[in-house]
């Protein structure tokens, strides 16, 4: 059985009301014992009173006091013995063999015994007065009287009170505790609809829509603003991921369709020899087409691999500036046939660390890019700097047709092109930028894209530095 | 029977246009992104249009939306990559009216392609049978009476086209229109250099004459003897 928060919570609830109805009812029985003990007291002296109104001279020469027992007017039970002031015992119950000596030459006021079965509580009245008329004179003689009284019924009374509040107690505890049970089921409910919102999201169903009564409470809004942050961000990433497949599909499917369709072409009616070999170098261009889409798609996907998991085959210390001119150097054939000049412009040595093989990959693609987007007499520039303590950038910058500002987000996806319209003027496949992102992101780096629609394109790469050295001599 | 292949990837397109050419004698135009398209197929009359689905500036499928509600009944063949059974629905729901998922096999686009135009032109047996003259669509071979009768592919085209609208009166410019990709205006009057030879070849030894001319009005190709065209 799971662990249930609404059990816990209910149990939480109980075993705090039922300390709190323990705790009440010893409150009250404590309480009613002292007052009734302090109505005891009372009675007792009250008692004593009437002990001592029977108590007077005795009518002989002796003066010795006596206690007229027609006079005496108390309970059965009770226990009391009298004492004159010269010590001599004046009266004592028969049902006492007397009270304890300390009780008498102590100072309490009060006393407690056991007598046979019964508890008793007693009072010491030390030295109390008796006036007595003589001779027109008024004689003070001094008493002592100790008087115990039963507090077997005392007992039960306090009992009897401890015993309706505890049944009280409980039987308000079941009131509160199926109130707490509901309240706490109540409560709860919009727990469960979250959670029952939130198990009817899938793959196949983003929609996540917790009822109104879910979003306003204020413990669960931040989690309903969580799981929607997340799941919209999932529901994104998904999307993209699926939309890219089906991108790289059709690009596959299209290449493999062409290649097939020359074949077939080839094949439908008979054709001179010349026709032959022009088709077949036709479908070999075709095959071109579709081994360089295979390897582009192949190498975004170890690209995002390692960006993912970060590289270690082949990393070298690699000098930045030598690298880029490099690349500079294999594209300068292609930007003179389209009469671009490329200039490559550094001051300092930069290290990085990284494999040269994926860094002329991303310099390559990019200038390619530049190139093939750059009206003749042109410039594409690559600058490399310093951009922070330990950061060094590429700068590849042209001033060719640029990239429309609406399609800037996009341009790092796979199978873009940088028109929107997907042109296939350029012939590319729309996988390089994807690639280089990867790749720069494998080290470290990050590339972002700058473009003014119609002034040209600006793409910042960096790269952490690992050295920075000033230029040899 | 002339048609338009929109289709983005070049090469792909040729390849298509080509065995429309070469196999099934069409006559083909290509529109590289939707919009010029939709432009082509709605200023001109189409036998068969082939449309990609992953078009530049208007995507296929809003292509062939906006060109069935022009009212257009030309038929339609999507290529798609996607071969997704919800799309397909989606894109005969919307009025394609055959769908081929890519790579194809060229053949049978070409095959799929002519069924469409003969079901377009409501004629769909392949073998069209006018008086005793026989038409193999399929095969693109004609005979009449049993005897094999060989024909220049141009004079098969005008046939084909006159034989698809049996009955009906086919005005120059139709054929044309029909027969020619885009620049058809350059060939002037080719039309009666072909309908001549055409009747030379069909009509020559025979009694009941199949091709007749109306003037001013155009050619009709039918059995019956002249009690007036139907229009």
């Amino acid at each position: 059985m799971k662990d249930s928060l609404r059990r816990r919570i209910i149990v939480t609830v109980l075993v705090s009301q039922l300390l709190l109805a323990i705790g009440l009812t010893v409150a009250i029985s404590l309480y009613s014992r002292a007052q009734l003990l302090s109505a005891f007291n009372i009675m007792l002296e009250g008692r004593v009173d009437s002990v001592m109104a029977a108590i007077h001279d005795a009518e002989d020469e002796t003066k010795t006091l006596i206690l007229d027992r027609q006079r005496l007017n108390i309970p059965a039970g009770d226990m009391l013995e009298a004492w004159d002031e010269n010590g001599s015992l004046i009266w004592r119950s028969p049902n006492w063999s007397g009270a304890p000596h300390a009780v008498i030459a102590g100072n309490a006021p009060t006393f407690e015994l056991a007598q046979g079965p019964s508890l008793y509580r007693g009072i010491v009245v030390r030295k109390a007065p008796i006036f007595d008329e003589e001779d027109n004179q008024t004689v003070v003689r001094k008493v002592t009287i100790v008087y115990a009284s039963s507090t077997r019924e005392l007992g039960d009374h306090i009992f009897r009170i401890g015993l309706f509040a505890s049944v009280a107690s409980l039987l308000l505890l079941c009131v509160a505790g199926w109130f707490a049970a509901y309240g706490v089921s109540r409560g709860l409910s919009p727990i469960r609809e979250l959670a029952k919102e939130a198990a009817r999201v899938s793959i196949q169903n983003w929609s996540f829509n917790p009822p109104r009564e879910v979003r306003t409470k204020k413990e669960l809004a931040p989690l309903v603003d969580a799981l929607e942050t997340t799941l919209a961000g999932l529901q994104r990433a998904f999307d993209r991921e699926r939309e890219s497949t089906a991108d790289a599909a059709h690009e596959l499917k299209t290449a493999v369709a062409i290649l097939k369709s020359s074949l077939q072409l080839l094949s439908c009616q008979p054709r001179s020899t010349e026709e032959y070999k022009k088709g077949l170098e036709h479908a070999l261009e075709d095959c071109d087409r579709l081994e360089a889409l295979v390897c582009g798609t192949l190498s975004l996907a170890r690209a995002r691999q390692w960006a993912e998991e970060g590289k270690s085959d082949g990393v070298q210390n690699v000098e930045l500036v030598n690298s880029c001119e490099q690349s500079v150097a294999e594209l300068q054939a292609l930007a003179q046939s389209r009469r671009v000049e490329l200039r490559c412009l550094a001051s300092d040595e930069f290290v990085v660390k990284a494999d040269p093989v994926d860094l002329q990959t991303v310099w390559v693609n990019l200038l390619h890019n530049a190139i093939l987007h750059s009206p003749s007499e042109s410039t594409v520039s690559v600058r490399v700097s310093a951009s922070g303590p330990d950061t060094v950038s590429v700068e590849i910058e042209d001033s060719g047709t640029g990239i429309p500002t609406e399609h800037l987000p996009h341009v790092f996806e796979r199978f873009r092109r940088g028109d929107p319209s997907r042109s296939r003027a350029t012939g590319g496949f729309g996988l390089g930028l994807s690639i280089c992102k990867a790749i720069v992101e494998a080290y470290e780096g990050h590339i972002a894209i700058e473009s003014a629609d119609g002034t040209g394109t600006r793409v910042l790469v960096s790269l952490p530095a690992l050295t920075m050295v000033a230029s040899p001599e | 029977m002339r048609a338009l292949v929109v289709e983005d990837e070049k090469r792909l397109a040729e390849n298509v246009a080509d065995g429309l050419r070469q196999c099934a004698g069409y006559a083909v135009d290509v529109a590289d992104d939707g919009e010029s398209g939709l432009f082509m197929a709605e200023s001109n009359d189409y036998d068969l249009v082939v449309l990609d689905l992953m078009l530049p500036k208007l995507a296929g499928p809003d292509l062939l939306e906006r060109y069935r509600r022009s009212g257009r009944e030309t038929p339609v063949l999507i290529l798609t990559a996607r071969d997704d059974k919800q799309s397909i629905i989606r894109l005969l729901n919307a009025g394609a009216d055959d769908y081929l998922a890519k790579p194809f096999d060229l053949g049978e686009l070409l095959a799929r392609a002519k069924a469409l135009v003969r079901r377009g032109k409501g004629k769909p047996q392949p073998i069209l049978n006018i008086g005793d003259l026989e038409i193999n669509l399929a095969e693109r071979s004609v005979q009449r009476a049993g005897t094999p009768i060989e024909l220049t592919p141009m004079e098969y085209r005008v046939l084909e086209y006159l034989a698809s609208r049996t009955r009906a009166v086919v005005s120059k410019t139709e054929l044309l229109e029909h027969l020619y990709d885009y620049n058809w205006e350059k060939f002037g009057n080719v039309i009666e250099v072909y309908i001549s030879g055409l009747r030379k070849k069909i009509d020559f030894d025979s009694k009941t004459k199949l091709i007749h001319t109306l003037r001013g009005h155009g050619y009709t190709l039918r059995a019956e003897a002249d009690d007036g065209p139907e229009q």
